[in-house]
């Protein structure tokens, strides 16, 4: 018996890159990113090494020598932290605006690049490409999204600058602890002035028809057929394919039922599929929400999705009563569901909340089990340590997920 | 045998969190998490490190018995391919026990892989919820254990209603 033993998926071949593109179609955008990720991990067998700040200092620069008319100057650059996926730096633009041609002004940025592999590999043109259409639209308060690095040309690799955006994801003082769930807790106060915001800025988002968006980053959809579920579904089983340690067969199992029971979509939304408290910043002084963030996952799709993701257990938690469940710490599920229905005037369907449910579910435990040991196998980001902790949440996920699927097929 | 592997990483950890620790800038938020995380992981790896062999072996002895219900039922789609062989490395290993960690691993993951593979190859048949079925009744074993080898991470919302892995493995023998 030999120890060594061939991993595909850390030196990946043409031809193994070549049949997971066939075996599972995605749309263009995705498969672009996907083989590229692919294509680098075979050509970059080392590891990832610490960038320093004077790095993601001279690839803005060059970044916005591409972009940016007339003179400007980077300055105050400084680490901000942030997740388990991006390098973050904040810093201020002093220039003449987008075209050159107005008064200098300094505007507070971030810019936000990927290690060599991150957690989630996504487009950053699909990102930007909706952000500026929501800010457009008037959906949602979004940041201003001002320029995207897509292929690591000017910075190491792929970035995206946003404006600087106030406010904080979680109260700065702990309210009552006399809660219990793992969720965000606000606090009655902030909770009762942030979740009617919350509530109709989602319902602004998914009422939105997006059926006729023309952005290059996503390919054609039409309601009346399931065909982006499929398209969804092969996204993460290709992801699983390329990434994964070992095979887990449940994740197999959960994939052919999913493919199965892909329900027809009867309204195109915009999904930004990682919808719930914390992702959004509030105004702490005037409980006003200012922006809604972490765009990467963004597609377009059935809104039960994201409703599922969003009302999912672990994002809540009991209000001081200890008897009302609050759904991502903002309110009762059923009165969510309720005020969401009449916001939208579009119908919550119980059973694509459980079938969502199931894929969400499926979708995590992909992220965590397969991209997340992967990242630690080729010791490809700033946070292999944090990564692989994460990781360990991956049997829970499973559980939950073997626990929707029993239900699902009973 | 000298140097014992325990007592290295035993004063890995001390030499980390007694001189190393204390010397980070605080101010230094990235660097601030990883040292603790890294001195957390390092005791629980210190902690795992006399069960792997075991956690191996009940990780093949639970793919060994789902694949012989597999082909038992005539679902493998032909006999005397990749799942029966791997069945049988599979049992040849778990009665060998000179063999180590990593090489225990192989034979688990051949076995995981042969069973995804008829998984996939019955997405669309007959067999497919029979199948599905079992695997899915099958996998509570191996996520228990998992669940309990995470256990001290801390992720778990109810800690108490998972079974120690020590506990877990004497069930099994």
């Amino acid at each position: 018996m030999t120890l060594q033993t061939t991993d595909i998926r850390q030196n990946p071949t043409p031809d193994f890159i070549e049949q997971l593109r066939k075996r599972f179609p995605v749309e263009s955008e995705v498969d672009a990113v996907l083989t590229r990720k692919m294509q680098n991990r075979a050509a970059r067998q080392e590891p990832y090494t610490p960038v320093t700040l004077d790095q993601l200092v001279e690839g803005t620069r060059k970044l916005l020598n591409n972009n940016v008319k007339g003179d400007f100057s980077l300055q105050k650059p400084r680490w901000l932290s942030g997740g388990a996926s991006m390098l973050q730096m904040a810093f201020e633009l002093h220039w003449h605006g987008r075209n050159g041609d107005e008064e200098r002004q300094v505007t507070p940025m971030v810019l936000r690049m990927s290690p060599m592999e991150p957690v989630v590999e996504t487009s950053f043109l699909r990102e930007a490409e909706i952000v500026n259409l929501v800010k457009k639209e008037g959906l949602m308060p979004v940041p201003d999204c001002y320029w995207i690095d897509e292929t690591g040309e000017f910075l190491l690799y792929p970035a995206i600058v946003y404006g600087f955006v106030t406010g904080v994801a979680k109260p700065t003082a702990i309210p009552s602890t006399q809660v219990t769930g793992v969720g965000l807790n606000f606090g009655p106060e902030l909770r009762e002035k942030l979740a009617p915001q919350a509530l109709q800025q989602i319902a602004d988002l998914h009422r939105y028809d997006a059926s006729n968006i023309d952005i290059t980053g996503f390919d054609k959809i039409e309601a009346g057929s399931n065909a982006s579920v499929i398209r969804e579904i092969n996204w993460w089983q290709r992801v699983w394919e390329e990434d994964r340690g070992e095979e887990e067969p449940l994740i197999q199992v959960a994939a052919n039922w999913l493919k199965r029971h892909a329900p027809v979509v009867d309204h195109i939304s915009i999904l930004h599929n990682d919808l719930r408290s914390g992702n959004f910043l509030f105004d702490e002084d005037k409980a006003k929400i200012t922006a809604w963030l972490d765009w990467e996952l963004v597609s377009l799709g059935d809104r039960h999705q994201d409703l599922g993701w969003l009302l999912s257990y672990q994002f809540g938690h009991f209000a001081e009563c200890g008897e009302v469940y609050l759904a991502s710490g903002l309110m009762p599920t059923d009165e969510f569901l309720k005020a969401y229905e009449q916001a939208t005037g579009l119908p919550v369907d119980k059973n694509r909340l459980q079938y969502y449910n199931v894929l969400n579910t499926w979708k995590a435990a992909i992220i965590v089990m397969g991209t997340g040991y992967r990242v630690c196998k080729g010791s490809k980001s700033h946070q292999d340590v944090v990564v692989s902790w994460l990781s360990a949440i991956g049997y829970l996920v499973m559980e939950g997920l073997r626990n929707s699927l029993e239900e699902a097929m009973a | 045998m000298i140097p014992d592997i325990e007592v290295q990483l035993q004063a890995v950890i001390k030499s980390l969190k007694d001189n190393v620790l204390p010397a980070i800038d605080a101010e230094n938020a990235l660097a601030q998490q990883q040292i603790q995380l890294s001195l957390a992981t390092l005791g629980i790896a210190l902690e795992h490190m006399p069960l792997v062999h075991s956690v191996a072996r009940k990780d093949i002895e639970s793919h060994v018995a789902l694949s012989k219900e597999i082909l038992e039922r005539g679902i493998e789609p032909d006999s005397g391919t990749e799942l029966e062989k791997a069945v049988a490395t599979a049992e040849s290993a778990l009665r060998d026990p000179a063999l180590g960690f990593v090489q225990l691993q192989q034979q688990a993951r051949r076995l995981r892989a042969a069973v995804g593979q008829i998984i996939a190859f019955h997405a669309d048949s007959d067999s497919a919820e029979k199948v599905e079925k079992l695997v899915l009744a099958a996998s509570k074993t191996s996520l228990d254990m998992g669940r309990a080898w995470n256990k001290p991470m801390g992720f778990e919302p109810n800690p108490d209603a998972v079974k120690e892995l020590a506990t877990q493995l004497r069930t099994s023998q």
